[in-house]
């Protein structure tokens, strides 16, 4: 059944079927043979503690712009182990005769991840989980960006992850190297959007909230929330929910995440600053 | 030196970068008649290499190279699975190189494009051909079990000669790995690694191809851009192993406008040798 199913003429291609290897600990005997990533739960830390950082600490951010000189704008974010270059194209004549109608613009958001970027490879076949978060992506930028200043043309925003760290976390810095990246092209927008993401472990009512998590941070969660925002305008883009929470909890989630992006703006506010300088500098 | 921008007869002035656009091959003639090309090289200049390792931790082995402004970044993961019958000693290395639309304006998503499945098919030869790596290394227990090593690259950005470009990463990043120490059990039947301790992978010859063109049957250009690619009329690349192997391949034909295509690669021959020292510096300094 499984014949051929990898198989791609346009690929290199390795085995039918291969498996990531299993792991057994040297200090104990062969018996303990366990996955990767089950641990016993005996050896992980208290649940309702933070390994490493504060409850309410977002992972510092590396941004960077115009890293991709063939692109008219692009961005290199970097956030702790979480790594990705974004490239924006356009605005560009649009191949479908439907969209060429239009008074607006069309926005495209691809993302992918590379086959190396996660814990277990990433077969390059067609990823439902990309498109997802492609489309989260986009709904964020796109209160953001003037469509109608191009008119019957598109502007393409390509994501591509070299290594993820969270999900949420990921859609977060995607959002932010794509805002990054399409001002650096000169898109008209009303403001940078910046995201920021939050989750809540342990019994409901009770246990902490911790922002920006990690990929271990999420897979221990009982429910988080994503915002992306505008806090130029003071506006909300983008609000998901995942999980088992109360209505307030998702409210103060919210609120927090949402006072976290005025400080990330600030930061994507220097990033663009200094390039704009440098390119003044030049000419 | 002459602006060789700036147009002789015509009394209109035009823009470098619009010129370039609309007549790009009279514009690469203008500067070579001035032997020198638009990015200020010389015809038989390289761009500066620069190689990193390991920077991404998901991967069993990880490098960036950039030649110039081309980019690319190669992650190796190591799998296992059973030997094919037949060749019961033996693992796989499977390179392949993705041209994302991240890269260039031309670059579609979707399926590899042409480029990226020609060079893709060219990286496996090389890693075989020239033993890189030995497929017998990564056997583990014959016929039961055996490293897969997908070697994916990306290429990041796209200015140009990304063939070479994906050579070095892929050689950085398999210098770069490093395989769990794993061994066959036989009660379970099945392989176990240990989570601590790991060994290098063996990387056993280092060939380095180094990539020319041939424009206007005349000018030889070492390690073309992508603005001067498609004006090429012959892409010549030497690769030089270790052993001082040569292998030679051409893409286009070997004799335009009465220039002695074997004399031109004699030249790429003894350019890419030299090369090839300056290249393995870099590499051994990472």
């Amino acid at each position: 059944m499984s014949t051929l199913i990898n198989f791609d003429r346009r690929r290199v291609n390795g085995p039918e079927k291969s498996a990531p290897p299993l792991y057994f600990d040297d200090d104990d005997d062969d018996d303990e043979v366990e996955e990767e990533d089950a641990q016993p739960s005996s050896a992980r830390p208290s649940p309702s503690q933070r390994v490493g950082r504060a409850p309410s600490s977002v992972r510092p951010i590396f941004l960077e712009t115009g890293l991709i000189p063939s692109a008219p704008g692009s961005a290199y974010l970097e956030q702790a182990l979480t790594k990705l270059v974004c490239a924006v194209y356009g605005p560009r004549q649009l191949k479908s005769a439907v969209s060429m109608s239009s008074e607006r613009g069309t926005l495209s958001v691809s993302l992918k991840y590379a086959p190396f970027a996660t814990p277990a490879r990433k077969a390059p076949l067609r990823d439902a989980e990309d498109r997802r978060l492609s489309l989260r992506v986009r709904a964020a930028l796109a209160p953001a960006v003037r469509a109608e200043s191009f008119p019957k043309a598109g502007v393409d925003v390509f994501v591509h992850v070299l290594q993820g760290d969270g999900e949420d976390a990921l859609v977060c810095a995607a959002v932010m190297a794509a805002s990054a990246a399409l001002a650096d092209a000169g898109v008209e927008m009303l403001g940078l959007v910046v995201g920021c993401c939050a989750v809540r472990v342990g019994l409901p009512g009770t246990g902490p909230r911790w922002l920006d998590p990690c990929e271990e941070e999420q897979r221990r969660a009982r429910g988080g929330v994503g915002v992306t925002c505008l806090p130029a305008l003071g506006t909300v883009a983008d609000l998901w929910q995942w999980g088992e929470l109360s209505l307030d909890e998702v409210d103060e989630m919210a609120d927090e995440c949402r006072s976290k992006c005025d400080e990330l703006h600030h930061v994507a506010v220097k990033v663009l600053l200094e390039s704009a300088k440098r390119r003044l500098g030049r000419s | 030196m002459e602006d060789p921008t700036a147009s002789g007869s015509s009394s209109t002035k035009l823009d470098p970068e619009i010129y370039s656009r609309i007549h790009p091959r009279a514009y690469l003639e203008r500067f070579l008649a001035a032997s020198y090309r638009p990015s200020g090289r010389t015809p038989p200049s390289f761009r500066p290499v620069q190689i990193h390792t390991g920077s991404i931790s998901t991967a069993d082995g990880s490098a960036l190279a950039r030649l110039g402004d081309t980019t690319v970044v190669c992650g190796v993961k190591a799998e296992l699975a059973e030997p094919d019958a037949g060749a019961e000693r033996r693992g796989w290395a499977v390179p392949n190189l993705d041209l994302p639309a991240v890269c260039g304006s031309r670059f579609k998503p979707g399926p590899p494009g042409e480029e990226a499945q020609v060079w893709s098919e060219r990286l496996w030869e090389l890693l075989i051909e020239n033993e890189v790596i030995s497929l017998e290394d990564l056997c583990i227990e014959p016929g039961r079990s055996a490293w897969v090593l997908y070697i994916d690259l990306v290429c990041i950005n796209y200015d140009g000669n990304a063939y070479d470009a994906s050579v070095l990463a892929m050689i950085a990043a398999l210098r770069n790995t490093t395989l769990p120490k794993a061994r066959w059990d036989e009660d379970k039947r099945r392989v176990v690694c240990s989570r601590k301790e790991r060994v290098p992978l063996q990387v056993k010859n280092l060939p380095i191809p180094s990539t020319f063109g041939v424009f206007d049957g005349q000018h030889l250009l070492a390690d073309p851009s992508a603005f001067e690619e498609p004006l090429l009329d012959t892409i010549v690349t030497v690769t030089v192993d270790d052993a001082g192997r040569i292998r030679v391949q051409l893409a286009g034909p070997a004799c335009v406008g009465g220039v002695d295509g074997l004399k031109v690669v004699g030249q790429c021959v003894q350019a890419a040798r030299a090369r090839r020292k300056e290249v393995l510096g870099v590499l051994d300094g990472t």
